[in-house]
Protein backbone atom coordinates (compact mmCIF):
# COMPACT_ATOMS: atom_id res chain seq x y z
CA UNK A 1 0.00 0.00 0.00
CA UNK A 2 1.37 3.62 -0.78
CA UNK A 3 1.86 5.94 1.88
CA UNK A 4 -0.39 8.53 0.79
CA UNK A 5 -3.27 5.78 0.99
CA UNK A 6 -1.86 4.99 4.62
CA UNK A 7 -2.04 9.03 5.48
CA UNK A 8 -5.31 9.44 4.39
CA UNK A 9 -6.34 6.52 6.74
CA UNK A 10 -4.29 8.27 9.44
CA UNK A 11 -6.50 11.40 9.26
CA UNK A 12 -9.55 9.72 8.91
CA UNK A 13 -8.71 7.95 12.39
CA UNK A 14 -7.55 10.99 13.52
CA UNK A 15 -11.43 12.26 12.62
CA UNK A 16 -12.98 9.89 13.94
CA UNK A 17 -11.40 8.90 17.01
CA UNK A 18 -10.93 12.83 18.23
CA UNK A 19 -14.80 12.66 17.81
CA UNK A 20 -15.02 9.75 19.64
CA UNK A 21 -12.33 11.27 22.51
CA UNK A 22 -14.43 14.63 22.85
CA UNK A 23 -17.93 12.33 23.07
CA UNK A 24 -16.29 10.27 25.32
CA UNK A 25 -15.34 13.73 28.01
CA UNK A 26 -18.56 15.49 27.33
CA UNK A 27 -20.72 12.77 28.02
CA UNK A 28 -18.68 10.23 30.91
CA UNK A 29 -16.47 12.70 32.66
CA UNK A 30 -17.81 15.70 32.64
CA UNK A 31 -21.07 14.76 34.27
CA UNK A 32 -19.50 12.80 36.54
CA UNK A 33 -20.65 13.86 40.42
CA UNK A 34 -18.63 14.18 43.62
CA UNK A 35 -18.09 11.75 45.87
CA UNK A 36 -18.64 13.89 48.77
CA UNK A 37 -21.12 17.58 48.58
CA UNK A 38 -18.48 19.66 50.31
CA UNK A 39 -16.16 22.52 49.15
CA UNK A 40 -13.42 19.66 49.07
CA UNK A 41 -15.46 16.97 47.71
CA UNK A 42 -15.80 19.43 44.18
CA UNK A 43 -12.20 20.03 44.58
CA UNK A 44 -10.96 16.65 44.21
CA UNK A 45 -14.07 15.70 41.21
CA UNK A 46 -12.24 18.75 39.26
CA UNK A 47 -8.57 17.38 39.68
CA UNK A 48 -10.32 13.81 38.87
CA UNK A 49 -12.22 15.28 35.89
CA UNK A 50 -8.79 16.45 34.44
CA UNK A 51 -6.62 13.91 35.17
CA UNK A 52 -9.16 11.70 33.37
CA UNK A 53 -9.45 13.54 30.56
CA UNK A 54 -5.44 13.75 30.19
CA UNK A 55 -4.99 10.05 30.15
CA UNK A 56 -7.87 9.72 28.02
CA UNK A 57 -5.89 12.51 25.43
CA UNK A 58 -2.71 11.17 25.85
CA UNK A 59 -3.86 7.64 25.27
CA UNK A 60 -5.02 9.18 21.71
CA UNK A 61 -1.97 11.03 21.32
CA UNK A 62 0.06 7.44 22.06
CA UNK A 63 -2.52 6.07 19.09
CA UNK A 64 -1.26 8.72 16.67
CA UNK A 65 2.48 7.56 17.36
CA UNK A 66 2.09 4.16 17.00
CA UNK A 67 0.04 4.52 13.80
CA UNK A 68 3.21 7.17 12.76
CA UNK A 69 5.80 4.63 13.73
CA UNK A 70 4.33 1.62 11.72
CA UNK A 71 4.15 4.02 8.57
CA UNK A 72 7.52 4.64 8.91
CA UNK A 73 9.04 1.26 9.72
CA UNK A 74 6.89 0.04 6.42
CA UNK A 75 8.45 2.81 4.24
CA UNK A 76 10.85 5.66 5.74
CA UNK A 77 13.04 3.17 7.94
CA UNK A 78 12.60 -0.10 5.90
CA UNK B 1 -28.22 39.89 2.26
CA UNK B 2 -26.48 43.46 2.42
CA UNK B 3 -23.73 42.03 4.26
CA UNK B 4 -22.89 39.47 2.53
CA UNK B 5 -22.45 41.16 -1.13
CA UNK B 6 -20.41 43.87 0.82
CA UNK B 7 -18.44 40.96 2.21
CA UNK B 8 -17.82 39.17 -1.05
CA UNK B 9 -16.98 42.87 -2.61
CA UNK B 10 -14.26 42.95 -0.12
CA UNK B 11 -12.87 39.65 -0.02
CA UNK B 12 -12.11 41.09 -3.88
CA UNK B 13 -10.69 44.19 -2.59
CA UNK B 14 -8.59 41.73 -0.45
CA UNK B 15 -7.48 39.58 -3.50
CA UNK B 16 -6.66 42.89 -6.18
CA UNK B 17 -4.42 44.69 -3.25
CA UNK B 18 -2.63 41.42 -2.37
CA UNK B 19 -1.89 40.27 -5.23
CA UNK B 20 -0.63 44.29 -6.95
CA UNK B 21 1.35 44.46 -3.19
CA UNK B 22 3.14 40.22 -3.59
CA UNK B 23 4.35 41.91 -7.22
CA UNK B 24 5.40 44.83 -5.52
CA UNK B 25 7.39 43.45 -2.69
CA UNK B 26 8.66 40.56 -5.14
CA UNK B 27 10.29 43.74 -6.89
CA UNK B 28 11.55 45.88 -4.25
CA UNK B 29 12.69 42.42 -1.69
CA UNK B 30 15.01 41.57 -4.98
CA UNK B 31 16.80 45.15 -5.05
CA UNK B 32 16.65 45.20 -1.37
CA UNK B 33 18.62 41.39 -1.16
CA UNK B 34 15.50 40.26 1.07
CA UNK B 35 16.03 36.72 -0.20
CA UNK B 36 16.70 33.10 0.99
CA UNK B 37 18.03 30.26 -0.85
CA UNK B 38 15.24 28.05 -1.74
CA UNK B 39 16.68 24.77 -0.27
CA UNK B 40 14.97 22.03 -2.58
CA UNK B 41 16.13 23.36 -5.62
CA UNK B 42 19.47 22.14 -7.59
CA UNK B 43 20.61 25.78 -8.66
CA UNK B 44 20.24 26.81 -5.36
CA UNK B 45 17.97 29.98 -6.52
CA UNK B 46 17.31 33.27 -4.60
CA UNK B 47 13.68 33.72 -3.65
CA UNK B 48 12.16 36.97 -2.15
CA UNK B 49 10.88 37.18 1.28
CA UNK B 50 8.67 37.76 3.32
CA UNK B 51 5.26 37.92 1.93
CA UNK B 52 3.29 38.83 5.02
CA UNK B 53 3.00 42.65 5.21
CA UNK B 54 1.55 42.26 1.25
CA UNK B 55 -0.72 40.05 3.02
CA UNK B 56 -1.75 42.15 5.82
CA UNK B 57 -2.36 45.02 4.09
CA UNK B 58 -4.48 43.23 1.86
CA UNK B 59 -6.57 41.53 4.88
CA UNK B 60 -6.78 44.64 7.15
CA UNK B 61 -8.15 47.21 4.64
CA UNK B 62 -11.46 45.04 4.53
CA UNK B 63 -11.67 44.55 8.38
CA UNK B 64 -10.77 47.98 9.28
CA UNK B 65 -14.00 49.28 6.62
CA UNK B 66 -16.49 46.58 8.10
CA UNK B 67 -15.23 48.16 11.75
CA UNK B 68 -16.49 51.23 10.93
CA UNK B 69 -19.70 50.38 8.68
CA UNK B 70 -21.12 48.55 11.55
CA UNK B 71 -19.79 49.49 14.81
CA UNK B 72 -19.05 45.73 15.56
CA UNK B 73 -15.85 44.91 17.68
CA UNK B 74 -15.42 41.70 16.33
CA UNK B 75 -13.84 42.95 13.21
CA UNK B 76 -11.54 45.11 15.39
CA UNK B 77 -10.28 41.88 17.67
CA UNK B 78 -9.88 39.91 14.60
CA UNK B 79 -7.64 42.76 13.21
CA UNK B 80 -5.52 43.36 16.61
CA UNK B 81 -5.48 39.87 16.82
CA UNK B 82 -3.68 39.02 13.37
CA UNK B 83 -2.04 41.77 13.79
CA UNK B 84 -0.23 40.99 17.21
CA UNK B 85 1.04 37.63 15.38
CA UNK B 86 2.05 39.38 12.17
CA UNK B 87 4.06 41.40 14.20
CA UNK B 88 5.80 38.53 15.99
CA UNK B 89 6.47 37.24 12.81
CA UNK B 90 7.75 40.21 11.82
CA UNK B 91 10.46 40.23 14.01
CA UNK B 92 11.17 37.04 13.26
CA UNK B 93 11.90 37.33 9.58
CA UNK B 94 14.41 39.81 11.15
CA UNK B 95 15.43 38.43 13.91
CA UNK B 96 15.36 35.07 14.17
CA UNK B 97 13.67 33.87 17.46
CA UNK B 98 14.06 31.15 19.76
CA UNK B 99 11.39 28.21 19.00
CA UNK B 100 10.11 28.81 22.76
CA UNK B 101 9.98 32.54 22.51
CA UNK B 102 7.88 32.47 19.56
CA UNK B 103 5.94 29.71 20.65
CA UNK B 104 5.18 31.87 23.92
CA UNK B 105 4.57 35.08 22.33
CA UNK B 106 2.21 33.87 19.78
CA UNK B 107 -0.23 33.28 23.05
CA UNK B 108 -0.84 37.15 22.52
CA UNK B 109 -2.43 36.67 19.68
CA UNK B 110 -5.56 35.22 21.85
CA UNK B 111 -5.68 38.58 23.84
CA UNK B 112 -7.72 40.77 21.59
CA UNK B 113 -9.90 38.11 21.57
CA UNK B 114 -10.71 37.65 25.27
CA UNK B 115 -10.21 41.20 26.31
CA UNK B 116 -13.10 42.21 24.20
CA UNK B 117 -15.18 39.08 24.71
CA UNK B 118 -15.69 38.22 20.98
CA UNK B 119 -16.35 34.54 21.77
CA UNK B 120 -19.38 31.88 22.83
CA UNK B 121 -17.80 29.50 25.66
CA UNK B 122 -20.69 26.85 23.64
CA UNK B 123 -18.68 24.44 21.56
CA UNK B 124 -20.63 23.12 19.43
CA UNK B 125 -20.82 19.54 18.32
CA UNK B 126 -21.76 17.40 15.91
CA UNK B 127 -25.28 15.87 17.51
CA UNK B 128 -24.83 17.02 20.99
CA UNK B 129 -25.31 20.72 19.67
CA UNK B 130 -24.01 23.38 22.36
CA UNK B 131 -21.60 22.53 25.17
CA UNK B 132 -21.32 24.83 28.23
CA UNK B 133 -17.61 25.76 28.91
CA UNK B 134 -17.53 29.30 30.95
CA UNK B 135 -14.56 28.29 32.75
CA UNK B 136 -12.46 25.97 30.50
CA UNK B 137 -13.26 27.98 27.51
CA UNK B 138 -10.78 30.67 28.03
CA UNK B 139 -7.89 28.52 28.34
CA UNK B 140 -8.53 26.67 25.40
CA UNK B 141 -8.57 30.17 23.61
CA UNK B 142 -5.06 31.10 25.05
CA UNK B 143 -3.60 27.66 24.11
CA UNK B 144 -5.94 27.17 20.75
CA UNK B 145 -3.88 30.45 19.08
CA UNK B 146 -0.66 29.63 19.56
CA UNK B 147 -1.07 25.85 18.59
CA UNK B 148 -2.73 27.10 15.17
CA UNK B 149 -0.39 29.68 14.67
CA UNK B 150 2.69 27.45 14.74
CA UNK B 151 1.37 24.15 13.31
CA UNK B 152 0.59 26.59 10.07
CA UNK B 153 4.51 27.52 10.16
CA UNK B 154 5.28 24.13 10.26
CA UNK B 155 3.34 23.05 7.08
CA UNK B 156 5.46 25.54 4.94
CA UNK B 157 7.71 23.04 3.65
CA UNK B 158 7.51 23.47 0.09
CA UNK B 159 6.87 25.54 -2.49
CA UNK B 160 3.11 26.69 -2.40
CA UNK B 161 2.07 24.27 0.72
CA UNK B 162 1.38 27.36 3.09
CA UNK B 163 -0.76 29.13 0.32
CA UNK B 164 -2.56 26.38 -0.62
CA UNK B 165 -3.23 24.76 2.65
CA UNK B 166 -4.32 27.67 3.74
CA UNK B 167 -6.66 28.38 0.96
CA UNK B 168 -8.42 24.49 1.09
CA UNK B 169 -8.62 25.39 4.74
CA UNK B 170 -10.35 28.58 4.42
CA UNK B 171 -13.51 26.38 3.08
CA UNK B 172 -14.05 24.46 6.31
CA UNK B 173 -15.13 27.62 7.79
CA UNK B 174 -16.68 29.32 4.99
CA UNK B 175 -19.01 26.39 4.25
CA UNK B 176 -20.09 26.11 7.97
CA UNK B 177 -20.68 30.00 8.62
CA UNK B 178 -23.09 29.30 5.22
CA UNK B 179 -24.66 26.74 6.78
CA UNK B 180 -25.59 28.34 9.98
CA UNK B 181 -26.55 31.42 8.34
CA UNK B 182 -23.60 33.71 10.06
CA UNK B 183 -23.78 37.07 7.73
CA UNK B 184 -21.83 38.99 9.35
CA UNK B 185 -18.60 36.29 9.61
CA UNK B 186 -18.32 35.17 6.53
CA UNK B 187 -15.61 38.25 5.49
CA UNK B 188 -12.98 36.12 8.15
CA UNK B 189 -13.19 32.91 5.53
CA UNK B 190 -13.09 34.95 2.33
CA UNK B 191 -10.31 36.80 3.26
CA UNK B 192 -8.43 33.87 4.44
CA UNK B 193 -9.62 32.31 0.89
CA UNK B 194 -8.85 35.62 -1.12
CA UNK B 195 -5.38 36.36 0.23
CA UNK B 196 -4.24 32.57 0.30
CA UNK B 197 -5.23 32.36 -3.49
CA UNK B 198 -3.51 35.49 -3.95
CA UNK B 199 -0.33 34.86 -2.41
CA UNK B 200 -0.27 31.27 -4.13
CA UNK B 201 -0.58 32.76 -7.43
CA UNK B 202 3.27 33.65 -6.75
CA UNK B 203 3.85 30.81 -4.10
CA UNK B 204 3.52 27.91 -6.40
CA UNK B 205 6.18 25.89 -7.52
CA UNK B 206 8.29 27.60 -8.31
CA UNK B 207 8.22 29.88 -5.82
CA UNK B 208 8.36 34.09 -7.07
CA UNK B 209 8.08 34.91 -3.00
CA UNK B 210 8.17 32.53 0.22
CA UNK B 211 5.26 33.74 3.22
CA UNK B 212 8.46 34.30 6.04
CA UNK B 213 7.22 33.82 9.19
CA UNK B 214 5.35 37.03 9.02
CA UNK B 215 3.42 35.36 6.52
CA UNK B 216 2.36 32.15 7.66
CA UNK B 217 1.74 33.14 11.37
CA UNK B 218 -0.76 35.79 10.37
CA UNK B 219 -2.60 33.38 7.41
CA UNK B 220 -2.72 30.97 10.69
CA UNK B 221 -4.04 33.44 12.87
CA UNK B 222 -6.68 34.68 10.77
CA UNK B 223 -7.64 30.79 10.79
CA UNK B 224 -7.38 30.55 14.33
CA UNK B 225 -9.59 33.68 15.40
CA UNK B 226 -11.73 33.09 12.45
CA UNK B 227 -12.77 29.58 14.37
CA UNK B 228 -13.59 30.65 17.91
CA UNK B 229 -15.10 34.45 16.86
CA UNK B 230 -17.78 32.33 14.32
CA UNK B 231 -18.16 29.48 16.57
CA UNK B 232 -16.70 26.69 13.90
CA UNK B 233 -14.46 25.42 16.15
CA UNK B 234 -14.91 21.71 15.31
CA UNK B 235 -15.03 21.77 11.72
CA UNK B 236 -12.01 23.88 11.51
CA UNK B 237 -10.62 21.64 14.02
CA UNK B 238 -11.17 18.19 11.89
CA UNK B 239 -10.13 20.47 8.77
CA UNK B 240 -6.66 21.10 10.86
CA UNK B 241 -5.99 17.20 11.54
CA UNK B 242 -2.87 16.88 9.02
CA UNK B 243 -1.41 20.75 10.18
CA UNK B 244 -1.86 18.90 14.19
CA UNK B 245 -0.56 15.48 13.12
CA UNK B 246 2.83 17.52 11.50
CA UNK B 247 3.05 19.66 14.30
CA UNK B 248 2.92 17.14 16.91
CA UNK B 249 5.23 14.20 15.17
CA UNK B 250 8.06 17.17 14.79
CA UNK B 251 7.51 17.67 18.40
CA UNK B 252 7.20 14.19 19.41
CA UNK B 253 10.72 13.65 17.61
CA UNK B 254 12.62 16.83 18.90
CA UNK B 255 10.68 16.37 21.82
CA UNK B 256 10.96 20.55 22.09
CA UNK B 257 9.99 23.87 20.68
CA UNK B 258 12.87 24.36 17.84
CA UNK B 259 13.08 26.85 15.58
CA UNK B 260 12.93 25.05 12.22
CA UNK B 261 16.42 26.39 10.62
CA UNK B 262 18.03 24.43 13.91
CA UNK B 263 16.76 21.40 13.32
CA UNK B 264 20.38 19.29 12.34
CA UNK B 265 19.34 16.28 10.84
CA UNK B 266 17.13 17.42 7.55
CA UNK B 267 13.74 15.21 7.07
CA UNK B 268 14.20 15.21 3.28
CA UNK B 269 16.98 15.82 1.34
CA UNK B 270 17.47 16.68 -2.29
CA UNK B 271 19.12 13.86 -5.10
CA UNK B 272 21.43 14.89 -7.68
CA UNK B 273 18.55 14.68 -10.23
CA UNK B 274 16.52 17.65 -8.34
CA UNK B 275 14.03 15.05 -6.78
CA UNK B 276 13.15 15.05 -3.18
CA UNK B 277 13.81 11.53 -0.88
CA UNK B 278 13.02 11.19 2.60
CA UNK B 279 16.24 10.85 5.00
CA UNK B 280 16.72 7.51 6.22
CA UNK B 281 18.47 8.96 9.41
CA UNK B 282 16.90 7.61 12.42
CA UNK B 283 17.20 10.76 13.91
CA UNK B 284 15.73 13.01 11.38
CA UNK B 285 12.12 14.34 12.31
CA UNK B 286 9.51 12.16 11.53
CA UNK B 287 7.34 15.10 9.20
CA UNK B 288 4.20 14.37 7.36
CA UNK B 289 7.04 15.68 4.36
CA UNK B 290 9.17 12.99 5.16
CA UNK B 291 6.27 10.27 5.57
CA UNK B 292 4.78 11.63 2.20
CA UNK B 293 8.31 11.48 0.39
CA UNK B 294 8.38 7.89 1.61
CA UNK B 295 6.85 6.93 -1.61
CA UNK B 296 9.85 7.24 -3.81
CA UNK B 297 11.42 10.50 -5.00
CA UNK B 298 9.07 12.91 -5.79
CA UNK B 299 9.46 16.57 -7.34
CA UNK B 300 8.52 19.04 -4.71
CA UNK B 301 5.67 19.99 -7.20
CA UNK B 302 3.76 16.80 -6.44
CA UNK B 303 5.26 16.53 -2.97
CA UNK B 304 3.22 19.64 -2.16
CA UNK B 305 0.46 18.88 -4.62
CA UNK B 306 0.10 15.57 -2.08
CA UNK B 307 0.19 17.91 1.01
CA UNK B 308 -2.63 20.32 -0.59
CA UNK B 309 -4.63 16.99 -1.44
CA UNK B 310 -4.84 15.95 2.10
CA UNK B 311 -5.95 19.09 3.10
CA UNK B 312 -8.58 18.63 0.73
CA UNK B 313 -9.79 15.49 1.86
CA UNK B 314 -9.55 16.74 5.65
CA UNK B 315 -11.72 19.56 4.81
CA UNK B 316 -14.38 17.21 3.13
CA UNK B 317 -14.41 15.16 6.14
CA UNK B 318 -14.80 18.83 8.04
CA UNK B 319 -17.59 19.80 5.40
CA UNK B 320 -19.21 16.39 6.58
CA UNK B 321 -19.13 16.69 10.14
CA UNK B 322 -20.82 20.16 9.94
CA UNK B 323 -23.64 19.22 8.42
CA UNK B 324 -24.26 17.16 11.85
CA UNK B 325 -23.93 20.30 13.99
CA UNK B 326 -27.44 21.93 14.09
Amino acid sequence: MKNFTYLILLVTYSWASLLLLSYLILILIVPLPPFINDLLGHIINSIMKVFLSFILFATWLGSLIIFRDYVAKKSVLK
Amino acid sequence: MELLYLSILLSGVCFITTLILIMLSIRIFKKKNLVVVDYHKLDKRLVPKPAGPAIFIGIAFPLIFLFFYTSEVKYFAVLLSVFIVFLIGVIDDFKILSGNIKTGLTVLGALPILIFGVYEPHLLFPILGPTRLTIVYPLIVLLAIPIIVNAVNMIDVYNGTISGTTFVLSFSQLVPILLYGKQGDIIFPLLLMSSSFAFYLFNRYPSRIFAGDSGSLLLGSLFGVTAIVSRVEIPSLIAFVPAILNGFYILASIKKFIEHRSIKERPVQLNKNGLLVASKQKEAPMTLARLIIADGPMSEKEAASKIILLFVYSVSLAILTSFLIR
